[in-house]
């Protein structure tokens, strides 16, 4: 799936990576995020994370592919 | 002669309790002072003769090589002066010879009494907002097992003599379940923080056992599979309280293992989630388990947290935005070293529910039970009566306590009143001193026990006053107090009846004391809520029973005497 949204660092019991998308939906994102797009308005790849539950019960969990910029 | 014998070994064994008394460092309420260090600083402290003239100090500057100051200017009468000095020591001796000096000494540094005494207390504006020590004061959740289901547990300073085990690692290739996270850590320390150990921060039920598992892995996920086998696990091992800070989207494996965890009798204790939205999260949507939402330090909803079906009751979660909002506890940083961090989110609200119902399993209740007085005693926040942001209401620790208290101590009145009443009836005693016996009976049973329903705010003399006299000590000098087993006894009442049971005035009243003594005895016994030290195994159970029967055998023995003196 690929969706497009506003990165965001969030901390819940640690640093989260939050993708909070143009639908208004919250993402936390696993994986790799370069950290100089936080605050960055992004377009992600990524699939949802089956089965998987967490500490930061901020939105659904997807396990993502890749992060890319995009223009504001 | 043999009265006063009988008097000093009464005093030693009241000595005797509180030198073998764990808590003997705990005071509650109480506020004095202490020494806590010889000081450092180099100064000496002076008392002279009094009224010692200005010629004679300065006499006494030259041959110690110091230069003295009073102490206040309200110090030249009582000659009380100070200086400091190079070499303290050296100084102390040299001046304790001189006829001038009364007493010289190292200054000694004095502070209040704390408590508790750790050092971070007060920043913990979650504790006092939810009046912990009041549960510190009911048992502290003692022999109560509480599971942690998160990233582990690790074994930091701060949890040093909490009891833990058993647990697991569900996660794999994970043997043990040490935190390698910091979060399982961190809300295991919001249950059972080693309180008043002059360490770092409180937790809300310091002498629970911690149950620690594994079923997120480092990076705070886990799979619903790994988490449900942890609840069965933890429900196998005999858990009291089942504390889940996670969540996430439905899962039928964790949902069933959550309801089945509740009605096995386990208290399921599960984070609402930190969506801010509307739609509680899984499992914590599950049947008759506690969900939790989070309140911020102003006690309103927090930003973060979610709300909806499912929210049965809200605690402090922490807004780490606002100077000093956070949850503080001892934790572990990414390298693993400890470090005393304040985190937020419902993860944080809902280890303060756990710790609670853990009290109040401490104090008797059951699972069905403990979820009824959580809810009811819990603080109506948002629109009347129940809501879907606060659920009952924001925990009230304090409350809860004061409700069971309420209840335990009014069936404890009537026990003792009772029991009064059918020694009465039996020995056909006299109607004048039946009365206050049969009232004596029932204060020293369940003392005022309904005060703290009255509109009083609660203080420490009404504490005192509206308990049995068996559990006074836990107020005045610490909660273990009450299960040494030489108060925890006959020993008390039957000196009582000895030296004040022929009094022709006082009689009925000590026979009423040991009826009230022996009738909180036996309810300990019968209610299980009084475990004895040294005594495991259900022994406990046989010396209440038996103590609480020669009580009983005390008070006859004293109506008996009075109804010869009055036959005679």
């Amino acid at each position: 799936m690929t969706l497009t949204g506003t990165l965001a660092r969030e901390f819940f019991g640690g640093p989260i990576w939050v993708l909070r998308s143009d639908d208004g939906a919250a993402y936390q994102l696993n994986g790799t995020v370069p950290d100089e797009l936080e605050g960055c308005r992004v377009k992600i790849k990524a699939k949802k994370a089956k089965g998987q539950h967490g500490i930061s019960m901020i939105g659904e969990i997807l396990d993502v592919s890749s992060v890319t910029a995009q223009p504001v | 002669m043999r009265r006063l014998n009988v008097v000093l070994v009464l005093v030693a064994c009241i000595v005797l309790m509180w030198v073998l008394s764990p808590s003997a460092g705990l005071r509650t309420g109480v506020e004095g002072v202490a020494p806590v260090a010889t000081s450092e600083s180099g100064t000496v402290v002076f008392d002279l003769i009094d009224d010692t003239p200005l010629s004679d100090i300065e006499a006494l500057e030259r041959d110690l090589g110091i230069d003295l100051e009073y102490s206040s200017d309200v110090s030249e009468d009582e000659a009380l002066l100070r200086a400091d000095v190079a070499d303290v020591a050296a100084v102390v001796e040299a001046a304790r010879n001189n006829p001038l000096v009364e007493v010289v000494e190292p200054v000694v540094q004095f502070e209040a009494y704390g408590y508790p005494n750790d050092p971070m207390w007060d920043q913990q504006w979650n504790m006092e907002m939810i009046e912990v020590p009041a549960g510190w004061r009911a048992g502290g959740g003692k022999g109560v097992k509480v599971a942690v289901i998160d990233t582990g547990v690790t074994w930091v300073e701060d949890l040093e003599g909490i009891p833990m085990g058993p647990g697991k690692s569900f996660v794999p290739f994970v043997k043990k379940p040490i935190d390698d996270h910091g979060h399982g850590t961190h809300v295991a320390g919001t249950i059972a923080q080693a309180t008043n150990n002059g360490k770092g921060v409180a937790g809300v039920a310091p002498n629970v056992t911690i149950m620690p598992y594994k079923a997120l892995s480092k990076y705070g996920f886990g799979s619903s599979d790994w988490i449900a086998a942890a609840i069965d696990h933890a429900v196998d091992n005999g858990a009291d309280v089942i504390n889940m800070s996670l969540g996430g989207p439905h899962s039928g494996v964790l949902h069933n293992a959550a309801e089945k965890a509740a009605d096995a009798g386990v208290v399921v204790v599960i984070a609402a989630g930190n969506s801010g939205k509307k739609g509680v999260g899984c499992p914590a949507h599950a049947d008759n388990v506690i969900g939790v939402s989070a309140v911020g330090p102003d006690d309103s909803k927090a930003y973060y947290s979610s709300w909806g079906e499912g929210v049965e009751i809200s605690a402090p979660g922490g807004d780490t935005r606002k100077s000093g909002g956070g949850i503080l506890q001892d934790t572990i940083d990414g390298k693993g070293s400890h470090k005393y961090a304040a985190f937020q989110g419902t993860s944080m609200a809902t280890p303060h529910v756990a710790g609670a119902a853990a009290v109040l399993i401490g104090m008797g209740l059951d699972a069905d039970s403990t979820m009824d007085v959580l809810f009811a005693s819990a603080e109506d926040l948002g629109g009347e009566g129940f809501d879907e942001v606060y659920g009952h209401g924001r925990l009230d620790v304090g409350a809860a306590v004061r409700r069971v208290l309420v209840r335990q101590n009014g069936l404890k009145f009537a026990l003792g009143g009772l029991m009064a009443i059918a020694l009465v009836m039996l020995s056909r005693f006299r109607g004048s001193q039946s009365i206050p016996m049969v009232g004596a009976a029932a204060l020293t049973a369940g003392g005022l026990f309904f005060l703290p329903l009255l509109p009083i705010p609660p203080n420490a003399v009404v504490e005192v006053i509206s308990r049995d006299l068996l559990s006074m000590p836990a107020v005045v000098v610490g909660a273990d107090w009450v299960h040494f087993p030489l108060w925890a006894s006959a020993l008390f009442p039957a000196v009582l009846a000895f030296l004040l049971g022929p009094n022709k005035r006082l009689g009925p009243i000590v026979a009423g004391v040991c009826v009230g003594f022996g009738a909180s005895l036996l309810y300990g016994a019968a209610a299980g809520t009084l475990d004895v030290w040294w005594l495991g195994l259900g022994l406990d159970k046989a010396w209440l029973s038996i103590n609480g029967t020669i009580c009983l055998l005390a008070a006859m023995a004293v109506v008996g005497l009075h109804k010869l003196d009055h036959a005679s």
